[in-house]
């Protein structure tokens, strides 16, 4: 598919991985020092906190340092307590949650169990731009007591238990919301929330300015102000870090960034954004096993990573190993990976799957990419390496709309094939990439875009969320990446690195591919030396 | 009242009909563009997240892709006379907040723009015509072509990159804040702006100087001993601008609307951004309130071009003979 879904890598949510209540620990992930420094950072605009309408406020980072989840992650990708202090799963159908006492929002109102149901009725309402984030199995969010929240399924699902994680879920005064209804999250009003930096201003055509919480239950944040400027490209964003008007920045085109701002980008290996070749199991070619087979073996990872402006490693699954590692050990995830065909670069082989085919003497196909310059350069490099093993692919670009459009179509035959990024919803292996897996995401309006499944998949993507079983789980998403592997309806090429842009003057040890889910990002910027 | 105010209060009146005829033609064109290209709003907002079949239903609702197309164009219609343009589908921001939290830039930008292709542009046309043939005019003839030839996003940042980067003289990006810093801020976008218009102004003004300056009235003014000063004022420049107001109504308004490509290396957010990235998210209530916006400003322009030309010109009686 050709439609780039990195902005997933915004909303990611937690594994499922320790699913036991924890009891909490009373602050955050370490003391943040008193500071009186302002971080400035840069990023393109955000019109609003109102995570219903625009999702621009925490995939770009600004909303995480406002407004909290319930849970976050821990060095090791494990769940741990946040605004929640413990939480237990009493029955497969229920999640109760402890909310901490003595937190409290910017204007000092305590938080309790009220403010927790409404924001997360508020993200799940019909019509709601963040309803995805919730299982369509969640029957009710209830508070029990002032501290105590229920999640209540219609039957067993697993993918719930890293909702309470997600960043995009962050909780917001629900008494706040009620006396600004009409511009709740918009500049002018902006929204009440317990994290570490409250909102001061929101101009989308300037910027935004955060200073520190002075009720914030961690403690004193390391930076007493934040001035978050909005840039209309990312060149204007590169300058101004030459010119060192901002310390930090979240860049998308990694290479050009690096470039114009004369500086190395901060990377880290990347854990939910994959770049993969994906072909219409409905249209021809495609449609032949052994054609698909042949392009696994004919590409040559690396030299299409280069094609791509770099900043990614090769990658043979699309679920990757960080997915992966937080359902099961190391060890175990090796064991996982060892057992998926690997088809790494073999043109004899490609060659010998072309004869195996129903077209030994070559065919033509259209490939289709959307017309963003990194998609446009490594669909060129498939284009020259399929040319190698007889399929003569003419390259079309369109519009990302006009993309999106067709590969939502009804006409599932007409679905484009070609180069594109899947984006993980989750951490979770089960929940990350399921919106494209399965039978009935081979529909109009769904991401399904290789049409691809088998009723076998069919039930381990259900099986694979109905159990909190880690071993049960694990064999059975060995299974899967088999099955996708011998099909190979879809090529896994990269999984994209992590970046950032970090002044000198910082330095952010504990920067990693899930920065915005381990606590409110800006508490592990440290100053230099 | 003097004729030429009469003139004058007529062609307002002219054209404020004019006006409104013209804001209901391009509503009409801007809503019917939208309907027939590809794709749709629900699509752009909800982008590439996954979507519940209750969210679309919901957001179809909420911005009437399920009705008919003159039924949509009339509920907007309806709300456009009252002054309420809708809310943006990208941002959710009410429409008139947005554009009225960029029209300012967009003016200051514009304007000041404007001004530098007017004093540089004539005067330095002018100096042009004087010195015609010698190394002057020659030079000025080459920078011109330079100036027109290169595109505006190159020279931008080419600009930036010298003069705000490297010598640190000016701000690196935004629009600035209160008169004095949205003046520095606005300076090398204004100059990268006025570029190509001073270069078009310098070839027009250094021809029409060089039609008035050999005329029987100019040389005997020179006989007569007038002022080189006087002479300048009176009798060459007020020939010789008619044909540089003609072209300025449309230049101002393009520099105002038209700023796109300078908005985007600056980072300024001004009207010509918002307009593309309208369109790229095919946000109907924006893009219809910017093209009436538009069509105000062009209209409003040429309105006061033809009011200069009156003042400048007394011969002109527009219309009448």
């Amino acid at each position: 598919m050709k439609t780039k879904i990195g902005m997933f890598v915004a909303v990611v949510a937690a594994s499922g991985m320790a699913l036991t209540g924890c009891s909490g620990s009373s602050s955050s992930s370490g003391s943040p020092k008193a500071g009186s420094a302002t971080l400035r950072v840069g990023s393109t605009a955000i019109s609003t906190l109102n995570y219903d309408k625009s999702n621009a406020g925490y995939a770009l980072g600004l909303g995480d340092l406002v407004l909290e989840p319930l849970l976050v992650l821990n060095s090791n990708n494990s769940l741990t307590p946040w605004l929640a202090r413990s939480w237990t799963h009493p029955k497969p159908t229920t999640y109760i949650y402890n909310i901490r006492q003595g937190v409290k929002f910017a204007d000092g109102d305590p938080l309790t169990a009220a403010d927790v149901v409404f924001s997360l009725d508020y993200y799940r309402k019909t019509g709601s731009a963040n309803q995805y984030n919730f299982p369509s199995d969640l029957k009710s969010i209830t508070a029990t007591d002032p501290n105590t929240v229920q999640i209540t399924l219609s039957k067993p699902d697993s993918s719930w238990a890293v909702v309470p994680a997600a960043s995009q879920l962050g909780i917001f005064e629900k008494r706040f919301f009620e006396a600004h209804k009409s511009t709740f999250g918009q500049p002018g009003t902006g929204v009440s929330g317990t994290g570490p930096w409250q909102l001061t201003s929101l101009d989308p055509t300037t910027g935004a300015e955060l200073t520190a919480n002075p009720h914030y239950w961690g403690g004193q944040p390391p930076f007493s102000h934040i001035s978050w400027k909005f840039f209309t490209s990312e060149t204007d964003e590169a300058l101004a870090f030459r010119a060192g008007d901002i310390d930090l920045a979240f860049p998308q085109d990694n290479t050009a960034f690096a470039t114009t701002a004369g500086t190395k980008l901060l990377t880290v290996p990347g854990a939910t954004v994959v770049g993969t070749f994906e072909m219409n199991v409905l249209d021809k070619p495609w449609s032949d096993v052994h054609v698909r087979r042949a392009v696994a073996y004919a590409l040559d990872k690396p030299a299409l990573i280069n094609a791509y402006g770099g900043y990614a490693a090769p990658q043979t699954t699309l679920i990757t190993s960080a997915m992966l590692g937080t359902v099961g050990s190391q060890a175990q995830v090796q064991q996982v990976l060892g057992a998926v065909p690997p088809y790494s670069y073999n043109l004899a082989k490609a060659k010998a799957e072309m004869q195996q085919s129903a077209y030994p003497n070559g065919v033509t196909a259209t490939l289709v990419t959307d017309s963003t310059s990194a998609d446009v350069n490594i669909s060129q490099a498939i284009v020259a390496e399929l040319q190698r093993i007889g399929i003569h692919a003419k390259l079309k670009t369109v519009s990302p709309d006009a993309l999106t459009t067709v590969s939502l179509g009804k006409n599932r035959a007409a679905v484009p094939s070609g180069f594109s990024t899947y984006g993980a919803v989750s951490l979770d292996p089960g929940e990350g990439f399921d919106y494209a897996m399965g039978s009935w995401n081979a529909t109009a309006g769904n991401w399904n875009s290789t049409n691809w499944s088998t009723p076998a998949v069919d039930q381990i993507v259900k099986e694979g969320l109905a159990t909190s079983d880690a071993a049960q789980r694990m064999s059975l998403y060995r299974q899967l990446l088999i099955d996708y592997a011998n099909a190979a309806p879809l090529i896994p090429i990269f999984a994209s690195e992590t970046t950032v842009a970090l002044s000198s003057k910082y330095t952010w040890p504990s920067f990693s591919s899930t920065w915005q889910l381990k606590a409110p990002w800006a508490l592990g910027i440290k100053a230099a030396g | 009242m003097s004729e030429r105010g009469t003139l004058i209060l007529t062609l307002i009146g002219r054209r404020l009909i004019a006006l409104v005829a013209l804001v209901v033609i391009v509503s009409l064109g801007v809503f019917s563009l939208l309907y027939l290209a590809p794709g749709n709003a629900v699509d752009v907002l909800l982008g590439h997240r996954p979507r519940t079949p209750a969210t679309v239903r919901a957001l179809t609702d909420q911005y009437h892709l399920n009705k008919p197309f003159l039924d949509q164009y009339w509920i907007w219609l309806e709300h456009a006379a009252r002054l309420n343009f809708g809310s943006s589908t990208q941002t959710s921001l009410p429409v008139s907040e947005e554009i009225r939290s960029r029209l300012p830039t967009s003016l200051f930008l514009g304007v000041y723009a404007f001004i530098l292709v007017v004093v540089i542009g004539v005067g330095v046309g002018a100096l042009a015509a004087m010195r015609r043939g010698g190394l002057l005019d020659r030079l000025v003839v080459g920078v011109s072509v330079v100036s027109v030839s290169t595109p505006s996003f190159v020279a931008g940042v080419v600009l930036l990159y010298v003069f705000a980067v490297r010598l640190g003289w000016f701000p690196v990006f935004g629009a600035g804040s209160g008169f004095a810093g949205t003046l520095a801020h606005l300076t090398l976008p204004a100059v990268t702006l006025a570029a190509a218009g001073t270069a078009f102004v310098v070839k027009h003004t250094r021809a029409a100087f060089l039609g008035v300056l050999d005329q029987d009235h100019v040389v005997f003014a020179k006989a007569r001993g007038l002022s080189a000063t006087r002479i300048f004022f009176a009798y060459l420049l007020r020939n010789a601008v008619i044909p540089i107001v003609t072209i300025s109504g449309v230049m101002l308004s393009s520099l105002i609307v038209g700023a796109v490509l300078v908005e985007v290396t600056f980072s300024v957010q001004g009207l010509g951004q918002l307009l593309v990235q309208s369109a790229n998210a095919k946000d109907i209530p924006m893009l219809q309130c910017i093209s009436l916006l538009i069509a105000v400003v062009i209209l409003v322009a040429n309105l006061l071009a033809d009011i200069v030309y009156l003042l400048v010109d007394p011969r002109i009686v527009l219309g009448r003979r």
